[in-house]
């Protein structure tokens, strides 16, 4: 065991050393854009053409994000680390905790609570292009189905913290924002991907239907190897994927409008060839946005649909439909406000496979309507202040309120200090209320939505050109968590009720270095304490474990360099921290992608996935065998014409 | 785990140590004043378009020549310095007036007022010169490619006609790059049906 510690700290430095080596070539950042310059001559016409404007090495952020933890992962990152699918992006995230539990099950939370008893945290808000995905079934998000493909996402903006105000119900410990690229004419590419992780294949491109509007169509199909048990016995669990869409970007005098659309199906490989665990599904999507002298309106509104085969006989069949619209608007040189008004309607379909737990009634429909506000203030040259709120009404629990007030001082034009409070809410689940198996299980009529009060205070700096830090803290106090209660006398039949509570605190930080015009390197990490209790009078079942399991900590280290003009190297580094229940040990692993630019239209690159290790244990879920991340690597061939 | 600790922060420490050298090795980036990244990206086009444009006769050296306001300073330099079309070295070349007469492939006239610019519009009709005009600095007046930022983006137009006129001819593929434009379209026959004749048979078949 020590021995293996050594070798792997052996292995760290000469990592390091490497890092160091290429710094010695930092003489380049006193040089000037010789450099970007050069990247623009790597470039394609086509990607030239597709290039934004706004400079790339800036992070974008708009005044809706400021004073909040937001990290904003770029398609740059996507595509200089090799990322080939949507939870390795999330990855490059520090203020995510991103585990892998089998070939198409991840679980993914901001500050913790990562429950372990569905593959998916609950109190997560996840949007794509303004599509909220997560299922009012267990309030988490079934990863297997976000299959959006890498080479179409502009940006996610990875949100840590109370987002209720802007983004409504769920947004509880984090909010992540995914956004697709705008239709650019003259795209075109095929992107094939081969190795021990996954073969794929994704096929793009886009037509000039006007000088203003532009239609992408894409193709989409992988097969994911398996995973393995911890002793490397394959899981059955490989999991392949179809999927198409499109995306219509229309721009018109002071506005534009966007209508976009995904169809999937999606399968697995089980061992016995009974009832196949399997998805489908599709999306549409509207949006019109104008702009007048001081105001952008924009409406959008959406249809969602997915079946969902579970295992034998049991189905989930969802439709989600929402309209929403929004205002923004400059009222005066220090006035800045956003007003919205949203309906959202679930309605789902279950059907209970025989023998298990079910749902009562079968089919239920949710409406969901919302309108907010927010506020604003530049103070003076130094302070702003903001103030929001959010009424939002659910089927279950009626009329929620979900405030937020930030201020942020802006102590020297490189130099920000902020304070956030914020309430959020997690509005009840389907198997929160409705789940019930006669004489086990009694559903929970009275659950309530789960409360939090988010306490924060954050500094960010950019004391050079190039290097961006950013700090914060911050302070949960969790009420009414969920707890599966046992019956007032015994045991059964169990209950769902609102038996937890307490508070959780930590810090998360990172830091963006340019160290020259070919290397950046980005470090991060965060901390988590937890300190939940049962209520008195709570008659729990499960323990305080049923709330999350987390690691107290994980920090990591990335590095994006360009080694000449056609070779970029990626290297990222992760170390994160035990689980206590299920326990999982700590671990350090390593991924890394070599990309060799061959020409203005064709690259290669070579990805390794956990290298330090054949395989390790990152996430089990309850009553669920272990499964383990192998190590794992693929090539990826792009070609763009 | 008190291993993990330890190994932890060993690493961490090395972490530090080499980045505070690095950032004290490096110091702060240069503040030199730079082409604004709008106009390093359309420098970037001026010598890439001669990858898709087929002149009827080839100098040893591929020249563009910047006339007027020179907008791009020594990005132009920098992103053509050791550059080629086919095998011409690229060059630069300022004229601070539009005279008639320079040698050049590539004639970016962005910086030219208006009643100059005209002028040597008209005068380079029918030369085997690619003319490129700017929708910041020259509005509605332009040449064959007339740069316009659209949704972000550095884009253009291709006046078809008047590529012809000049006796150039333009691959398929950049006038599918190019910013369809409908209503000079009926007299000039727009890119898209252009692209169309251009077209190989195999292209064809995929439109």
């Amino acid at each position: 065991m020590k021995r293996r510690r050594l070798s792997e700290n052996a292995r760290l430095r000469s990592g390091m050393i490497t890092l160091l080596a290429y710094a010695g070539s930092c003489s380049v950042a006193t040089a000037d854009q010789a450099d970007v310059l050069r990247e623009l001559r790597a470039l394609s016409i086509t990607e030239l053409a597709n290039l934004e404007v706004t400079s790339v090495s800036r992070r974008p952020e708009s005044l809706r994000l400021a004073a909040r933890n937001v990290f904003v992962v770029t398609s740059e990152e996507i595509s200089r680390s090799g990322v080939a699918t949507v939870p390795q992006a999330l990855a490059l995230a520090p203020n995510l905790q991103v585990a892998g539990v089998g070939a198409g099950t991840h679980a993914i939370t901001a500050r913790g609570l990562n429950i372990p008893s569905a593959a998916s945290a609950n109190k997560l808000l996840v949007l794509v292009d303004g599509r909220t995905v997560y299922t009012p079934l267990y309030s988490g998000v079934y990863w297997d189905a976000q299959n959006i493909p890498v080479e179409d996402i502009e940006r996610i903006e990875v949100l840590s913290g109370p987002g209720g105000t802007l983004w409504g119900a769920n947004a509880v410990n984090g909010v992540i924002n995914i956004t697709t690229k705008k239709a650019s004419p003259g795209e075109r590419s095929l992107t094939l991907r081969g190795g021990t992780f996954e073969y794929g294949a994704n096929a793009r491109q886009t037509f000039s239907l006007s000088d203003t509007a532009a239609l992408r169509v894409y193709g989409n199909a992988f097969d994911r190897a398996h995973s393995e048990t911890p002793t490397g016995a394959r899981a059955f669990d490989s999991w392949r994927n179809l999927q198409t869409g499109f995306r219509l970007d229309l721009s018109r005098e002071a506005g534009e409008a966007t209508v976009q659309g995904d169809f999937y199906t999606g399968y697995t490989q089980p061992k016995a060839l009974t009832a196949a665990p399997r998805i489908g599904g599709g999306n549409l999507l509207g949006r019109w946005v104008q702009n007048y002298d001081s105001s952008t309106l924009q409406v959008s509104a959406y249809y969602d649909r997915s079946e969902r085969y579970v295992s034998t006989g049991i189905k989930d069949g969802l439709d989600t439909a929402e309209i929403t619209l929004q205002q923004n608007i400059t009222l005066s040189d220090t006035h800045q406000a956003v007003w919205g008004a949203s309906y959202r309607m679930h309605h789902d379909r279950f059907t209970p496979g025989p023998g298990t737990s079910f749902l009562d009634p079968a089919s239920h429909t949710m409406h969901l309507a919302s309108l907010y506000g927010e506020s604003t203030l530049t103070l003076n040259d130094i302070f702003r202040a903001a103030f929001g709120l959010k009424l939002e009404s659910n089927s279950y629990t009626g009329i929620e309120y979900l405030p937020n007030a930030r201020l942020s001082a802006d102590l020297s034009p490189t130099n920000a200090v902020w304070l956030s409070v914020a309430r959020a809410i997690r509005m009840p689940s389907r198997f929160d209320r409705d789940i019930r198996n006669p004489g086990i299980i009694a559903g929970g009529t009275d659950f309530q939505s789960e409360t939090v009060w988010t306490y924060e205070a954050g500094y960010r700096t950019e004391p050079l050109d190039a290097v961006h830090l950013s700090a914060t803290v911050f302070y949960n106090q969790y009420g009414r968590l969920r707890t599966v209660e046992r019956a007032p006398a015994g045991v059964l039949p169990l209950s769902v009720g609102n038996g937890m509570e307490g508070h959780s605190y930590g810090a998360e930080g990172w830091a963006n270095l340019g160290l020259n015009p070919g290397w950046r390197v980005s470090v991060g990490g965060n901390y988590l304490v937890k300190r939940l209790r049962l209520k008195p009078g709570s008659r729990d079942f499960f323990g305080l474990g049923f709330a999350g399991n987390d690691p107290s900590y994980q920090v990591s280290i990335r590095s994006y360099s360009r080694l000449s003009s056609a070779l970029d190297l990626y290297v990222g580094l992760r170390a994160v921290d035990d689980l206590p229940q299920p326990a999982v040990a700590d671990y350090v692993e390593a991924d890394a992608t070599l990309t060799w630019r061959v020409s203005d239209a064709i690259s290669v690159a070579l990805t390794g996935l956990n290298l330090l290790h054949g395989r390790h244990t990152e996430f089990v879920l309850n009553g669920i065998a272990p499964l383990a991340v192998s190590r794992s690597g693929y090539v990826t061939l792009r070609t763009s014409f | 785990m008190y291993a993990f600790r330890a190994s932890l922060m060993s690493w961490k420490f090395g972490a530090a140590a080499v980045l505070a050298a690095v950032l004290l090795l490096c110091g702060a980036g240069d503040a030199r004043a730079q082409a604004t990244r709008e106009y390093a990206i359309k420098a970037a086009f001026l010598y890439k378009f001669g990858d898709f444009i087929i002149w009827p006769s080839a100098g040893p050296e591929f020249r563009v020549c910047v006339f007027g306001h020179d907008p791009f300073g020594p990005a132009l330099d920098g992103v053509v310095a050791g550059e080629r079309v086919g095998e011409r070295p690229v060059v630069v070349a300022r004229h601070a007036s539009f005279q008639g007469g320079e040698a050049c492939d590539v004639a970016y006239l962005g910086g030219l007022p208006a009643a100059e610019l005209r002028t040597a519009l008209t005068a380079l009709r029918a030369d085997a010169v690619l003319t490129v005009t700017d929708e910041a600095t020259n509005g509605e007046i332009r040449g064959i490619v007339h740069f316009a930022l659209r949704q972000n983006r550095v884009r253009f137009y291709i006046d078809t006609a008047q590529v012809k006129e000049n006796g150039l001819t333009v691959r398929s593929n950049l006038l599918e790059l190019a910013i369809l434009d409908q209503k000079r379209g009926a007299t000039q026959g727009t890119a898209k049906a252009y692209a169309w004749k251009q077209a190989s048979p195999h292209a064809r078949k995929r439109a």
